[in-house]
């Protein structure tokens, strides 16, 4: 479920990499105290390189035919700590944008808030930690698992559809993507979460001070810390949140058109949608009530969109085509120079 | 009979990585398969049990060609010990990891067992059927691996590197268990006076070309093994 | 799962694209990575149904390529790993979005149908920015602007380490699940059973080896407070570079062609 840049607006994308590098920061800080920090990096490294491996390991999942893959976050988090963790799947999801085009610059922020800071900044201390009381063992291993998986998952599918909604790019109202995204996410989240769940167990049967909180008697890196920087994290999301409502509102069409306009069209939905239109409405009344907002906004009107028409697409065609020969051009020119200077 | 006719394998970037290669191997025969590192011995050893396809040429078990079709069927009548136990067992103990092999190829518990234990203790390991593979030596780690693969009563075995980062004693144990088996082995190795020890044929590669396919006499003949760059 | 050697491959073969030596490679990796920044939230800012406007903009990804002398094979088919999700946002616009917005002799195109184009297109943009980033530009020169802008040590370290280790741990995998494979009469993927020993054997096998490649590092002297120093001046090839792609990119964005 990686965010695509075609699928995020600019506005929101670059909210969510300016809170991702915010947690990258303070994550990269919160290790950096801990007296293992030296020892800890190599560690934090090939973790990072071990999810990224595990998750071509593919199986099969009983008495439905289909794959499934490992996803990582609380697996690490189990094992290294939630901030350590953070950090590693950070790292892999950079690489993947960079070197693998999974996700993109634009959505990475978005990527690393979904599939790094909710289960390991959030899911982690405030579902699993709990669960495990401090004393992992073979009843609380497995259920503390599945429990911060499926939240971890649901969580993330959740804020997939905000984001993508908020970005206004797809016409998909809010209730049918929900309703398409989470269940999937269920499903996955129970398979991932027994996985996750088998993987500890048995690295708690083979090094049992390698699970995090487990044998060890408090020397993580201090509780106090950690819950320093969920509170940080929380002013955050509600400041960002707040401006990324307000550049929605600025936006003619974003949300009011996926919402809006749809909220008759699909049977069964209404509840929700009307939900969700409440709270567009609201922020609607506050983007007239602050209205420095320019509204030229990144998006452009359904009437232009009429006006683009035959010629337009015609004109995309033949820049296309001009762009393409541009390109030929200079590989040719480029080999001749050579030749030349063979010569 | 292992029969290779004109085999060629390619890697993804479309190097050669064995280049029209033509030998068999006997029931029973030992064959010693040296070259430099990066002549292609891995690759050889991986296309025989179908890992990498050829791009040419055919692979022949018995009456058996293999093909998409008798994948399964070579891979139990030929055996491949990895160079890397630790890439072989990955199961949580020995025992369990010698079954995998029998249960995946359909063999009942009671039989599994008694195999499990039979190939346990005639590589005079039965001790350590119950420990995790985490916990081995390097030297226990090989003959578990050796132990996975043979419980599985291959005609045909493949050696990559059986020897490499064992102590003296324990490869004096190795040359002694692979001279025992009764099997056709194709060993890959750079361990000469071992191969000597366990061969009586040599395959010699040389940037995926099969250069000298000739008696162990080959293993003393230093001026010809250096211009195939060992 | 040959996918996995294949994905060793392309780590591989973008190494070697980004050692190569033309212009592009030459410039200043900042202002690769800025131009690449701007050039994709200019495109991500065109709305739902601007796919004309959108054209103009294909000749940043085909000019680079020419001047990069990259091959067009190599990175096209890395921009279809984007393309699941996007497709299925693409598709419901389709579903839910039935208005017209033209017709070409008699065939009408829905504003649906528009959109998904303009989403598949703004991919291709998107995507191919970010890898004529890494295609142009070798591993190390990056992590060395990232501490260049101050970005935690600790963090760099482990992000260079996570591309290290990728390849090694592949590479493992490849082997692991090749063993299983042999042995489990062809089966395509693992059992489920089979995971927890399975992965949990990999992570400690990893573990283990991160602490014996921590005794490696400390013994050529690794310490997070050593920072190597860079020494890339910021040129004007490199300032004129970021500005031929960042105005062409406004201009584009006001000014419509078609």
């Amino acid at each position: 479920m990686h965010m695509a840049d075609a699928l995020v607006s600019p506005a929101v994308g670059m909210a969510m990499n300016a809170i991702s590098v915010a947690a990258i920061v303070a994550a990269a800080a919160n290790v950096k105290k801990d007296e293992l920090a030296e020892k800890k990096v190599p560690i934090m490294g090939v973790a990072g390189a071990l999810v990224f491996a595990g998750q071509m390991i593919n199986f099969t999942i009983p008495a439905t035919g289909s794959s499934g893959h490992i996803g990582g976050g609380i697996l690490l988090a189990g094992l290294l700590g939630g901030v350590p963790a953070f950090l590693s799947i950070a790292a892999v999801l950079i690489i993947q944008c960079l070197f693998f085009a999974d996700g993109g610059l634009l959505a990475l922020g978005s990527n690393i808030f979904n599939l790094g800071v909710i289960p390991c900044l959030f899911v982690y201390p405030l579902i699993f930690k709990p669960l495990i009381k401090g004393n992992a063992d073979y009843r609380r291993l497995p259920i503390a698992s599945v429990a911060a998986v499926i939240v971890g998952l649901q969580l993330g599918a959740l804020c997939v559809v905000l984001q993508t909604l908020f970005s206004g790019i797809t016409a998909l109202p809010f209730g049918t993507f929900a309703a398409l995204m989470m269940p999937i996410h269920l499903a996955i989240g129970i398979v991932e979460g027994i996985v996750t769940a088998a993987v500890l167990c048995f690295v708690y049967k083979m090094r049992p001070e390698i699970i995090d909180g487990s044998a060890r008697p408090a020397e993580r890196p201090g509780g106090v810390s950690t819950k320093k920087l969920l509170i940080a994290f929380v002013v955050m999301t509600v400041v960002v949140g707040g401006a990324l409502s307000l550049f929605v509102s600025a936006n003619p069409d974003g949300l009011e058109w996926a919402i809006g306009k749809t909220t008759y069209k699909v049977l069964g939905e209404e509840t929700e949608l009307e939900a969700v239109g409440g709270i567009f409405d609201g922020a609607a009344s506050l983007r007239d009530s602050v209205a420095f907002l320019p509204d030229y906004a990144f998006t452009s009107d359904p009437e232009n969109a009429m006006g683009t028409s035959v010629s337009g697409i015609f004109g995309a065609a033949i820049t296309f085509i001009f762009a393409g020969a541009t390109g030929f051009v200079i590989s040719r020119t480029k080999k001749r120079k050579k030749a030349v200077v063979n010569v | 009979m292992l029969a290779v006719t004109d085999l060629t394998v390619k890697y993804p970037d479309g190097t050669c990585a064995i280049n029209a290669a033509r030998f068999s191997i006997k029931a029973g025969e030992s064959v010693a398969l040296i070259g430099a590192n990066g002549a292609g011995k891995t690759s050889l050893l991986l296309a025989l049990v179908g890992v990498l396809q050829p791009a040419l040429g055919e692979i022949q078990v018995g009456e058996t060609i293999l093909n998409k079709r008798t994948l399964s069927e070579v891979r139990s009548r030929v055996g491949l010990v990895f160079q890397n136990p630790d890439d072989q067992l990955f199961m949580p103990t020995i025992f369990e990891d010698i079954a995998f092999g029998l249960r995946s190829f359909g063999c009942g518990e009671t039989e599994t067992a008694e195999r499990v234990n039979a190939v346990l203790s005639r590589l005079g390991i039965g001790h350590l059927a119950e420990r995790s593979p985490l916990k081995l030596s390097g030297g226990e780690k090989r003959l578990a691996a050796i132990a996975a693969v043979l419980a599985m009563n291959p005609e045909f075995l493949l050696f990559d590197e059986p020897t490499a980062f064992l102590d003296p004693r324990a490869r004096r144990n190795m040359t002694t268990i692979l001279s025992d088996l009764s099997q056709g082995k194709l060993i890959a190795t750079h361990d000469l006076a071992f191969a000597e020890e366990t061969c009586s044929r040599v395959l010699l590669l040389q940037n995926g070309k099969l250069v000298v396919d000739g008696g162990r006499e080959l293993l003393r003949d230093f001026p010809a093994l250096e211009a195939a760059g060992l | 799962m040959s996918d996995i050697s294949a994905r060793v491959h392309e780590i591989r073969a973008l190494e070697n694209l980004a050692a190569g030596r033309t212009a592009i490679h030459r410039l200043h990796p900042l202002a690769k990575l800025f131009s690449a920044l701007v050039f994709i939230v200019f495109v991500a800012s065109f709305g739902r149904y601007d796919f004309a406007r959108l054209a103009p903009y294909l000749f940043y990804p085909f000019i680079m390529m020419a001047l990069a002398e990259l091959p067009y094979r190599l990175l096209l088919p890395r921009v279809l790993i984007a393309l699941p999700f996007c497709l299925f946002a693409g598709i419901s616009n389709v579903v839910f979005d039935k208005a017209a917005a033209f017709s070409v002799g008699g065939v009408t195109v829905s504003l649906g149908v528009l959109s998904l184009a303009t989403i598949l297109l703004k991919m291709y943009l998107c995507v191919m920015a970010a890898l004529l980033l890494v295609a142009t530009t070798p591993f190390t020169e990056l992590t060395a602007q990232m501490r260049r802008l101050c970005v935690p040590m600790v963090f760099v370290m482990v992000f260079e380490m996570t591309f290290r280790y990728i390849g090694v741990l592949l590479e493992e995998v490849h082997s692991m699940t090749m063993a299983y494979k042999l042995r489990s009469g062809n089966k395509k993927a693992l059992e489920m059973r089979h995971m927890g020993s399975f992965v949990g054997q990999l992570l400690l096998r990893g573990f283990d080896r991160a602490e014996r490649v921590h005794a490696a590092m400390r013994c050529r002297g690794y310490s997070l407070k050593h920072v190597p120093p860079s020494r890339r001046q910021f040129k004007r090839a490199d300032a004129l570079a970021l500005a031929a792609v960042c105005l062409p990119s406004l201009l584009l964005r006001f000014i419509t062609v078609w």
